[in-house]
């Protein structure tokens, strides 16, 4: 099969599998209804109503938060030329959900569009942290210190959160600000995060282009003729839009930014013309399935962000076992 | 460090062994009339003798007692495993904790548990921890080598990643068991001293008393591996052997501190013998005692502090992370 095939075959089987994640839940609905429940909706009907207030928007939601930080992950590793970026190992997922944390204890009642802000904000903060961390030393932005620094940054803002969890008292919701989880997700919070992340998928897609002669350094790409730092700056707004958002709604699910990119390059190769849509198709099909494990096995208990990182973290420990210390994208 | 400046930064052994004896004995002191009930300090003695009030009595002697020397017990028993293991790694961003065998501890205490219920005496933990430490260890360690060197760096990620991965198989194994055994779980993994029982004071208890005798007399043999494998091996250290003596002792007793703890404390066996270093300098003989006293010092201010918080009690390992974790980012920048 040829590259380009293989990416539409992985895109659609992605795609397909996210679907049938509608027809899963804790009642066993059979497909006609489900079907009949999505073609005409009776929100009489007790299947209906379940489907489209809690499973529709919830599958949605999983969908669009996995597919934001698959290509976030994908962009990222790109800018910094290093595969073990992504939002979770750069400090952005743990600052934008410490961040969301304060402001919501500062502004009791936060809407999600203030929460975005936040979002947007702490992860650029937690990002620019990890990163001058490993700039700071000697040896420079390796893929192994960035890791680590991005781990052990997110362990001690992991313990600032438990810590005013704590302090203001916190019930059962502080599970979404350690591991992420979509319980409380609305259709109106849908609308908002969709749109932000719809300018980070279009600021991409013209991107992704630039992303590939990016990849091979800046002088390189400059000298093929790119205006690198334009296309540097819009990558990074890209990234924050899509993660920040992402965290927004669903906390800091991690693995998914930085493991969908690297199975879709495996699946198709090469150009990001075709990794970015597969990874985002991957992602979306991670977080969806894990959700729905989440929401019908895991009794509210366990959030999503635990079945990710059962598969995630064997991926991560297989790029660390690949990762040179030299070694780049 | 000029050689001036060393000397001033470091005492004389005894001398940092005895004010932070004295420090640890006064705050451990402190501990048992702070709380969110403060008890009188006569009546505090009267209660330490066994007379006085029986309310009074009651919580010092059976709530605050037995959590003072948990809290040292634990002190002792992570920072000596983190002293042991950075230096027969030569590894100083090493601890047992970093390295999976706190995870793995976990897992094998957890396993244990779910397969024979109440059948197992607490006695038993214990081993059932030291086996899954061990083996999480062995399999970081296999991982993360390559062309025959530990790149330190390189081997905490792997013991990072692969915790990450037990962590969450846990977890998620965790739905099978019943409600009660969760929320005994989510509150066992958190790192807090809450759970201070005498019956668990007396589990933990052998293995310090064997383990920490044990690998202070190897502190030769430990000063002789800093030098480098052939010196070690020029100095007539059986390297093999005495390595792997060391990491199963080390393992073993974090992971019988993981089995009575829950594995919450991740830090405590790095920071403690790096400051401990900074007091006495980097022969073991004298490190290894002095980590110690820093350990219990640690812990027992942690666990102080997290009980004066405002609002919810926060586990002593959160406060450990606090200060562990941005001075891990310290170590690792100015390599």
């Amino acid at each position: 099969m040829s590259r380009r095939a293989r990416a539409t075959v992985g895109l659609v089987a992605c795609l397909v599998g996210t679907a049938l994640a509608i027809g899963y839940g804790a009642k066993a609905t059979p497909w006609p209804d489900v079907l009949a429940a999505l073609v005409t909706p009776d929100l009489r009907r007790e299947v209906d109503e379940v489907l489209w207030a809690l499973r529709l928007p919830r599958v949605l939601a999983g969908a669009l938060v996995g597919a934001a930080l698959a290509v976030a992950g994908g962009v990222l590793q790109a800018l910094t030329r290093n595969p073990l970026a992504g939002p979770e190992l750069t400090g952005f997922n743990s600052g934008a959900s410490l961040a969301v944390l304060v402001g919501m204890l500062l502004v009791p009642g936060l809407d999600l569009s203030a929460a975005l802000l936040f979002s947007f904000g702490g992860g650029l903060v937690g990002m620019t942290v990890v990163l001058a961390l490993c700039a700071a030393g000697r040896g420079g932005v390796t893929p192994t210190r960035l890791a680590l620094a991005g781990l052990v940054v997110s362990s001690t803002l992991a313990a600032v959160s438990s810590g005013l969890i704590n302090y203001f008292q916190l019930g059962f919701e502080s599970l979404y600000w350690t591991m992420g989880g979509l319980n409380t997700v609305l259709w109106s919070h849908l609308a908002l995060v969709a749109g932000v992340m719809a300018v980070g998928f279009v600021l991409t897609v013209t991107l992704a282009a630039s992303l590939d002669a990016l990849r091979l350094g800046a002088e390189l790409a400059t000298g093929l003729g790119l205006a690198t730092r334009s296309v540097q700056i819009r990558a990074l707004v890209a990234a924050t839009l899509l993660a920040g958002a992402a965290v927004a709604i669903a906390g800091p699910v991690a693995f998914v930014g930085l493991m969908s990119p690297h199975v879709a390059r495996a699946i198709t190769g090469g150009s990001y013309v075709r990794v970015l849509p597969l990874s985002a198709a991957i992602g979306a099909l991670a977080v969806v399935w894990a959700d729905a494990l989440a929401r019908v096995h895991g009794g509210g208990y366990i959030p999503l962000g635990v079945f990710v990182s059962c598969i995630g973290a064997l991926g991560f420990l297989a790029l660390v076992g690949r990762a040179r210390e030299v070694g780049h994208v | 460090m000029s050689d001036a400046a060393r000397a001033v930064t470091r005492l004389g052994p005894t001398r940092a062994a005895a004010g932070l004896g004295a420090f640890v004995a006064a705050l451990g002191l402190a501990s048992l009339f702070i709380g969110s009930y403060s008890v009188p300090i006569g009546d505090l003695f009267a209660a330490l003798a066994g007379r006085g009030d029986p309310a009074h009595r009651m919580l010092v002697l059976e709530l605050r007692l037995p959590r003072l020397l948990f809290a040292l017990e634990l002190g002792a028993g992570l920072a000596v495993a983190g002293a042991v293991m950075q230096g027969v790694l030569r590894n100083d961003l090493a601890t047992p904790g970093l390295l999976g065998v706190h995870v793995g501890g976990r897992a094998a205490v957890v396993v244990t548990v779910a397969l024979a219920g109440g059948l197992l005496p607490t006695l038993a933990l214990p081993a059932a921890s030291v086996v899954g430490g061990g083996a999480t260890l062995a399999l970081v360690l296999t991982l993360a080598r390559r062309g025959g060197t530990l790149e330190p760096q390189r081997v905490i990620l792997v013991g990072l990643a692969v915790s990450m991965e037990i962590g969450s198989v846990v977890s998620v194994a965790a739905m099978v068991l019943p409600i009660e055994s969760f929320d005994f779980l989510a509150a066992w993994t958190s790192g807090s001293l809450e759970r201070a029982e005498p019956t668990l004071l007396w589990v933990l208890l052998p293995w310090l008393l064997v383990l920490i005798p044990l690998l202070w007399s190897q502190s030769d043999r430990l000063d002789a591996i800093a030098l480098g494998d052939e010196l070690a091996t020029g100095l007539g250290v059986p390297l093999q052997r005495t390595r792997l003596v060391l990491l199963l002792g080390a393992t073993a007793l974090s992971a019988a501190c993981v089995a009575v703890e829950g594995g919450g404390i991740m830090f405590c066996g790095l920071i403690a013998p790096h400051i401990a270093r900074r007091l006495v300098g980097p022969a073991h003989r004298r490190l290894i005692p002095v980590a110690m006293i820093v350990g219990m010092a640690l812990i027992l201010t942690a666990d102080t502090l997290a009980r004066l918080m405002p609002g919810r009690e926060l586990p002593a390992g959160t406060l450990v992370t606090l200060i562990g974790g941005p001075y891990f980012l310290w170590l690792m920048i100015k390599r």
